[in-house]
Formats: C-alpha cells, sequence, structure tokens
C-alpha cells in the first residue's frame, strides 16, 4: 500500500515535522493485509536549494519513504472532471479545486491521500481515497489571524474546504477536543471522525545541549494574531518593569517580526510601551528542525503565547528538553500536558497580567520543577485507525 | 357572506408586494387563525391584499394544513378592476390610493361578514362598508423609543407621532379591538390610545403547534430517527439555497441553540449572541446559534450584526432568515434548546416557547410583561426565565438546560399542553366573532 502525505501550501515547521513522523508511524503501522505501506511525502515546491534542504530534513534511512516535489493546482471543478473521469465528489457551486501535481503520475500512483488540513486551501479534489489530518480549527477561535473580516475570501475558501471534508474516508486529529471542533465546526460526521496516536518530535538533537548562553524563557511565536504578539509583548514589559531580569528569547521561522529593526511592521500594531518591551528580548529565527533543536538545548523554560493551537507545539517542545510550560489554558493544551508529563503554568485568558502572572511564578520554580521528557516510544502507537479507513482491498 | 356552512371572514392587509410575509409575527398568526378555521370548518377567510403580493401570501398558506378556495382564499384587486378605479379616481400612485383601491374591490367584489384589519396603521379599513375587527398587536416605539431614526419618527409629524394618532382613529372606527394580552390591552390600548375599554377583546393565542409540520415526530419527543429526518430537511435546504456551510451539516450531531425571531429594538437577540460567543470563543465550548434574524449590517439599533462581524462569529453564529414553514419546524426540533431573550412581546408568553416545547426542544425566556403574563397561569416555568439584560445569568441557564434538556421540556410540557386545551379553533372563532359581531348585540 503506498499512502501520499500532502503538506498545505505553505507548510510550517510545525508540518513537515509531523510529516516525516506520520510517515515512520504508517510504515511502522503496515496495511490491513500484512502489506507494508510505502509512502510518498509531497513537499511544496519552492528554490531547488531551499526544496533539497527540507527533503533532507523529512528523511530518514528508511527506503520506503520518498519526498516528491509538489505543486497544487486549481482548475474549475468540470475540468478536473474532464481529466479525472473517475472522480467522484459533490462539487456543486464549488468555483474550483485544488490538484497535486509532481510533475509525474500526480500521486494517483499511490493507494490514499493523506491530506495535511489547510481549510485556506479550498477544496481539494479526492482522486484516491482521502484522509485530513486536522491540527487545529484555530479560525473558530482567532478568526482574526486568518480573515480581515466576514467578506474575506478565507471564509469562502474554508466552506469549500469543509464540504470535501464531509465526504472524506475520514478526518481526524490527536485531541478530542479538536474532534468536536471537527464535528460541529467542520461539519463532519461523527462516524467519519478518527481520533489518532499523537506525533511528537523526535528528541535528538534537542536533548544535546548546545554551546551558547543559557536561555531563561523560550518564547516560541510567530508575528501574527494567533500568537497574541502586542498582549504578549506587554507581558514581557510588565515582567520588566517589575525588576524581572530573566534572559528571553523569542523563537520561531519568523521571529525576525519580534526584533525592533526588523520587526517593525509587526511591532507597529502591538502598543508603544509594549513595543520596547522587544528591546530587551533576543530574537532566534530558526528554518529547520536542527536549528530550533539547537535554541531548545538552551532553555530552562518554554512559553508559547499561541492562542487555539491544537497540538500545542509549546508542550510538545517543552517536553521534548524535558522543561516547564507556560501558556494559555484550552482544552488541547491541558490534555497535552497530562498526556505528556509536563509540568505546565497556566493562564486562564491571554491578558498581560495574567501571562505576566504565569512567567514569574514559572521563572521562580523552573529549578524546582522537573518535568519528564518525550518517551521515544510514545510516536510508534498504531495508525491502523486511520489506515483502515483508506485501503481498498486489492481489486475493489 | 356564507357558502355551504361556511362563514367568510375578510382580511385586511396592505403589507405591499416585495415586503415580507412568510415567518412575519401578524403572518403567522393569520396562518394559525387558518388552520383554526379548518379544523372547525366554520369559515374561509378571505386574504385581501394589494395587487402583485397575492401569489407571495399564497405561496406561504399553501403550506399550511388548510385548503385553498375551502379554508382561505386570496384576493387582489383585479388589473381590470383598477383600471376602472383609475377612470373614476384617478392614478393609483401613494398608499392611501391603494387603500382606497383596494377597498372599493373589497365592498364590490368580496362578500364577507366581517373584516380583520391585521394592523392599526392600515387605514384603508376605514373605508369598508361592513363591520371590522381591528388587531393592536402592541405600541412598541411608545415602550421602546430610542433607537429609531429621531427625525423620521420622532419629529413633530414623525411616523410614530402619526401613527398613534392613525391607529386610535382606525381602531376607534372598528365596531371591536382585538388585542393578545391584558397587558397590552391595558398600557397599550386604554393608557396610551385612550380606548374605550369595553371595545377591547383580549384573545390570546393559542399555542401553535409544529407537530404537524414534522408529522415523524410522535409524542412530542425526540428520537434519533425525529433528528435524522428533522436534519435531512435542513440539508435539502442548505443545498437548494447553496448554503455552502450547511450543505450535508450534520445538524442532528450538533449542539446548536436557536433563536427565532425578527431582530427588533425589543428583540435582544445581541445579548444571546454574545452567550454563545463567550461559550465558544472564551470557553472554548462545542456551541452554535442558528436564528432565523437577519443581520442588519450596519444597523447601530442592535447589538447583533455588530457582534458577529467584529467577532467574525458567523460560522458559529448562523442567521437564517425567510425560511419555509418545515425548515423552521426543523430546526426547533434539531436545536438542544431555544433562547427567547425579547424584553417585550404583545402576546402572552412568547410563540418560541409553544414551537419549541411542541417539538420536544426546551425553551429559556427573558422575563418582560409577556411572559409574567404566562406566569400568572404557569408559575412552574420560572426557573427557565432570565433577566435578559444579564448575560452571565443567561450563559449560567443556557449550561444548565443542556445538561439535561429533556428535563426542562418536561417541566414545560404540562404548561403547554393545558393552554393548547384552548386551540386555534376557538381563537379563530373569537376572531371571527369581533370581527362579524356574532356575539355582540345585534346578533343577540
Amino acid at each position: 500500500m503506498k499512502i501520499a502525505i500532502l503538506l498545505p501550501e505553505r507548510p510550517d515547521l510545525g508540518w513537515r515535522w509531523r510529516a516525516k513522523e506520520l510517515a515512520r508511524s504508517l510504515r511502522q503501522t503496515g496495511a490491513p493485509d500484512g502489506d507494508e505501506i510505502t509512502v510518498a511525502i509531497g513537499l511544496p515546491r519552492e528554490p531547488e536549494a531551499d526544496w533539497r534542504r527540507k527533503e533532507a530534513e523529512m528523511l530518514s534511512d528508511d527506503d520506503g519513504v520518498v519526498v516528491r516535489h509538489l505543486g497544487w493546482e486549481r482548475v474549475e471543478p468540470a475540468m478536473a472532471e474532464r481529466m479525472f473521469p473517475d472522480l467522484k465528489a459533490s462539487l456543486d457551486d464549488i468555483p474550483d479545486v485544488a490538484l497535486p501535481r509532481d510533475w509525474g503520475w500526480n500521486f494517483v500512483d499511490c493507494d490514499a491521500w493523506i491530506v495535511c488540513a489547510d481549510a485556506a486551501q479550498g477544496a481539494v479534489a479526492p482522486l484516491k481515497p482521502v484522509a485530513y489530518y486536522v491540527r487545529d480549527l484555530a479560525q473558530r477561535y482567532v478568526p482574526s489571524a486568518f480573515a480581515s473580516g466576514l467578506d474575506h475570501i478565507f471564509w469562502r475558501r474554508q466552506d469549500h474546504a469543509f464540504r470535501l471534508w464531509r465526504q472524506a474516508e475520514c478526518v481526524f486529529s490527536t485531541q478530542a477536543a479538536t474532534n468536536d471542533d471537527i464535528s460541529g465546526y467542520a461539519g463532519v460526521r461523527r462516524d467519519r471522525i478518527v481520533l489518532s496516536p499523537q506525533l511528537t518530535p523526535a528528541s535528538g538533537d534537542a536533548t544535546k545541549r548546545s554551546a551558547g548562553s543559557s536561555i531563561d524563557l523560550l518564547w516560541l511565536a510567530e508575528p501574527y494574531a494567533g500568537h497574541d504578539p502586542a498582549v504578549a509583548l506587554e507581558a514581557v514589559r510588565i515582567l520588566r518593569s517589575e525588576g524581572e531580569d530573566a534572559r528571553i528569547t523569542v523563537c520561531g521561522e519568523q521571529a525576525y517580526g519580534f526584533d525592533p529593526e526588523d520587526g517593525q511592521l509587526t511591532l507597529l500594531a502591538a502598543p508603544a510601551r509594549a513595543r520596547r518591551a522587544a528591546e530587551s528580548i533576543a530574537c532566534e529565527t530558526v528554518a529547520d528542525e536542527r536549528e530550533l533543536a539547537r535554541v531548545l538545548s538552551r532553555t530552562k523554560l518554554v512559553w508559547s503565547s499561541a492562542l487555539a493551537d491544537g497540538e500545542a507545539e509549546g508542550v510538545l517542545r517543552a517536553a521534548q528538553v524535558g522543561v516547564p510550560y507556560v501558556g494559555l489554558r484550552y482544552p488541547q493544551a491541558e490534555r497535552l500536558v497530562q498526556e505528556l508529563g509536563v509540568t505546565a503554568f497556566f493562564y486562564d485568558r491571554s491578558e498581560a497580567g495574567l501571562i505576566a502572572d504565569a512567567l514569574k511564578q514559572a521563572l521562580s520554580n523552573t529549578a524546582s520543577a522537573p518535568t519528564s521528557g518525550l518517551s521515544p516510544k510514545d510516536d510508534t502507537r498504531d495508525w491502523s485507525s486511520v489506515v483502515e479507513r483508506l485501503w481498498r482491498r486489492p481489486g475493489a | 357572506m356564507r357558502d355551504g356552512n361556511r362563514t367568510s371572514i375578510g382580511v385586511w392587509s396592505e403589507l405591499p408586494p416585495g415586503a415580507r410575509w412568510a415567518n412575519e409575527g401578524i403572518s403567522r398568526i393569520v396562518g394559525f387563525l387558518i388552520e383554526g378555521g379548518a379544523e372547525t370548518g366554520d369559515y374561509t377567510f378571505r386574504v385581501l391584499v394589494p395587487r402583485g403580493m397575492a401569489e407571495t401570501v399564497r405561496d406561504d398558506l399553501r403550506t399550511l394544513i388548510a385548503k385553498e378556495n375551502v379554508d382561505w382564499i386570496v384576493d387582489e384587486p383585479t388589473a381590470a378592476f383598477e383600471a376602472d378605479w383609475v377612470k373614476q379616481n384617478g392614478p393609483i400612485s401613494g398608499k392611501s390610493a391603494v387603500a382606497a383601491s383596494m377597498a372599493a374591490y373589497a365592498n364590490t367584489q368580496i362578500d364577507v361578514a366581517g373584516w380583520i384589519n391585521t394592523f392599526p396603521h392600515f387605514t384603508g379599513s376605514r373605508l369598508l362598508n361592513g363591520r371590522k375587527a381591528v388587531l393592536l398587536p402592541d405600541a412598541i416605539p411608545y415602550d421602546f423609543p430610542i433607537g429609531w431614526d429621531y427625525n423620521h419618527y420622532w419629529g413633530p409629524q414623525g411616523e410614530w407621532v402619526q401613527w398613534k394618532q392613525i391607529a386610535r382613529e382606525t381602531l376607534s372606527d372598528g365596531q371591536a379591538v382585538i388585542a393578545h394580552s391584558k397587558h397590552v390591552a391595558r398600557r397599550h390600548g386604554v393608557k396610551l390610545l385612550g380606548l374605550d375599554e369595553s371595545l377591547i377583546r383580549v384573545v390570546p393565542h393559542a399555542p401553535p403547534d409544529l407537530a404537524p409540520i414534522l408529522p415523524f415526530i410522535k409524542d412530542r419527543k425526540k428520537t434519533p430517527e425525529t433528528l435524522r429526518l428533522a436534519a435531512n430537511i435542513l440539508r435539502d435546504y442548505a443545498a437548494t439555497k447553496g448554503l455552502d456551510y450547511l450543505r450535508a451539516f450534520p445538524f442532528e450531531e450538533t449542539p446548536f441553540v436557536m433563536v427565532a425571531t425578527q431582530d427588533r429594538v425589543t428583540k435582544n437577540v445581541g445579548r444571546a449572541a454574545e452567550v454563545v460567543r463567550r461559550l465558544v470563543r472564551d470557553e472554548r465550548r462545542n456551541l452554535k446559534l442558528f436564528t432565523t434574524a437577519p443581520l442588519h449590517h450596519g444597523a447601530n439599533w442592535t447589538l447583533f450584526p455588530g457582534l458577529v462581524a467584529d467577532h467574525q462569529m458567523q460560522h458559529d453564529i448562523v442567521s437564517m432568515p425567510d425560511v419555509p414553514r418545515d425548515v423552521h419546524a426543523a430546526l426547533f426540533h434539531c436545536a438542544s434548546l431555544t433562547i427567547h431573550p425579547t424584553f417585550y412581546e404583545g402576546i402572552v408568553g412568547t410563540l418560541t416557547f409553544y414551537e419549541a416545547v411542541s417539538v420536544g426542544t426546551p425553551c429559556i425566556m427573558g422575563v418582560g410583561p409577556h411572559v409574567r403574563e404566562l406566569m400568572e397561569t404557569a408559575p412552574e416555568l420560572e426557573p427557565l426565565t432570565f433577566d435578559p439584560y444579564d448575560i452571565s445569568a443567561m450563559r449560567k441557564l443556557v449550561l444548565e438546560v443542556l445538561k439535561d434538556p429533556e428535563a426542562a421540556v418536561n417541566l414545560q410540557r404540562p404548561a403547554y399542553e393545558r393552554r393548547r386545551k384552548r386551540g386555534w379553533a376557538a381563537v379563530a372563532q373569537a376572531y371571527a366573532d369581533a370581527a362579524a359581531g356574532f356575539d355582540g348585540p345585534a346578533a343577540a
């Protein structure tokens, strides 16, 4: 059985490590008929050097996993039906559908697709049995991170995406609360929703302490509304104003957005006094897992200001290096903290004062708050509940 | 006037072509009256509307449990009649001319025992030759005067200022005034408009019953199968209307509350929406709100559209206005709970309370004169009421009821059944009596 894992148009670091770990888990799970599963990961095309670097990041020594160039092409549904006569889906009133191009067989040589769900992508033509992997439906809780108003095209694309999710073999997430969103918000029937095992980033390099000064507080954030940057910066300002001189580093793929010199646009959105707080923190922009691991290995505490990250990246990273976590209390984060045995300092609302209190408490307790790292076996649990939905008996 | 054993009763409406009819408050009452008359077979209601409006009304009335041309007939002046009328009276260029031509048509072409004028500002009824009863639904602007365009409505010749005079004259011109509750009769009829109390007949609505629209519902109970069938109605509607988000939506698996109302200054839809916003956004609960209230974008007399737009809540607070009766009933059945947050209604209780309970769904209600009058005979409903300003109390009650909706509807069902003993047939008779004067001194 050959399964394609199709990444979204702009996969962040989180999607890339998940695709790699998912491929590894599928390989270990195997097909229902006992056959092995091979995996083709579709990685969106970009300048060749960058693409090769990411390809290398996603590959291991396993010959059963390959990475292909992926280009999401949009065509009218009627055209897609002419191009692929076997396409069977209700596409009424949908203006365009996305097709995965790989400059070869275009993934139709695979037996099934796992689409890393991105509602902004709109409808994906289901040319093979499809499962959608949903990390979260953060747009339900932080819509301003996705759209500027009711008429924004994101909402139309989301509605079209959801219509195809409802027709998929299954839609899965790793969290029960996210599955509630998949049901109540995306409108997928419960009998098509699967709770999948939790994927975790490989501990590898992150547990080896790298050179460089230690970091008291590693703030994982990207400069957009989903991470509430203005409120978070105001929390840092309060900390500083109260005499807290901890070494704080903000880290992310676009952490330069917090740099007083490079991130003027982001910082403009924050109140002036909070903006000045950015001058008291270091920025580490990371491009891949290895760079992130180097930063993680130096930290004593992880803080994520994400408002609705369904797989709480901050919790996973804290667990990866065995340090405590600070973040907003919401069901998925609480559940993950519990599952992974992470010491957590939650704040109940994303308000600067509450965040500052939680950070102060965490900073004063890091020395006495041991936490367990990820077990290397945690991510090898059985994925057959998803694979069985996708599997078709040969000749069926 | 009589056709066999039936008495014809006229229904007067000056709502012009293009006006909303389906599921509007008084239009629904007309529908219920017709169904009540159909139960006994005593009446034929002849609804007269301006030319160009008849087909809209027929489309709606055809969804009733009543027969066209037997239980109801919709008339409008014919083109030929209007052409003749124009020759004698000049062009039909304004509301009063439309009403005058309608009245002329009514007086010569429609033989009824009496008329029911559906609104006191429909002045054309004064030109009718026959007896008439005029409805006084309420005088809401005089209870809620802020929120209207001040100059247009409250200037010296403002619309509400004129309305008061027109209503007083039209109501006084009738041989009877029908109010739907004691509080409207007293505060609006007598105190505000100075009507003679003896002229006013308080005829409360019979509780509407949505169950016959969804015949698969038995004993007003929900089962997985009834929910599935009701959800199918909603899905079909979404597909037909091209509502992308709701196509193939699993309504029967999705916890949602419903607010069935128009949006008006009294309706308080915004605060009910705020409750759902808090539950979803702040507390991360999996809940939606479906409402028949339209979104009047940009309006400042309501908190509702601003809340939806500012928070981009349109996927969890879903506006579905102008739905047909079966879709309306299906929404009530699939909802976990209905909220009626209104400050004020002109009736006893709320229509949504009766409608919801009739298909097995509980309804929590904001307290106002309408709910107080209901609780005079049904005090047991008090635990399921709230201060309509108190968002925290509303939120708390929503959560309590969502824990066990069945217990809540079991509490409410006896009050509904008690009131149902007086059905729409009796109400239709009371209206007909008021219009035709069958029970008055002349009849005696």
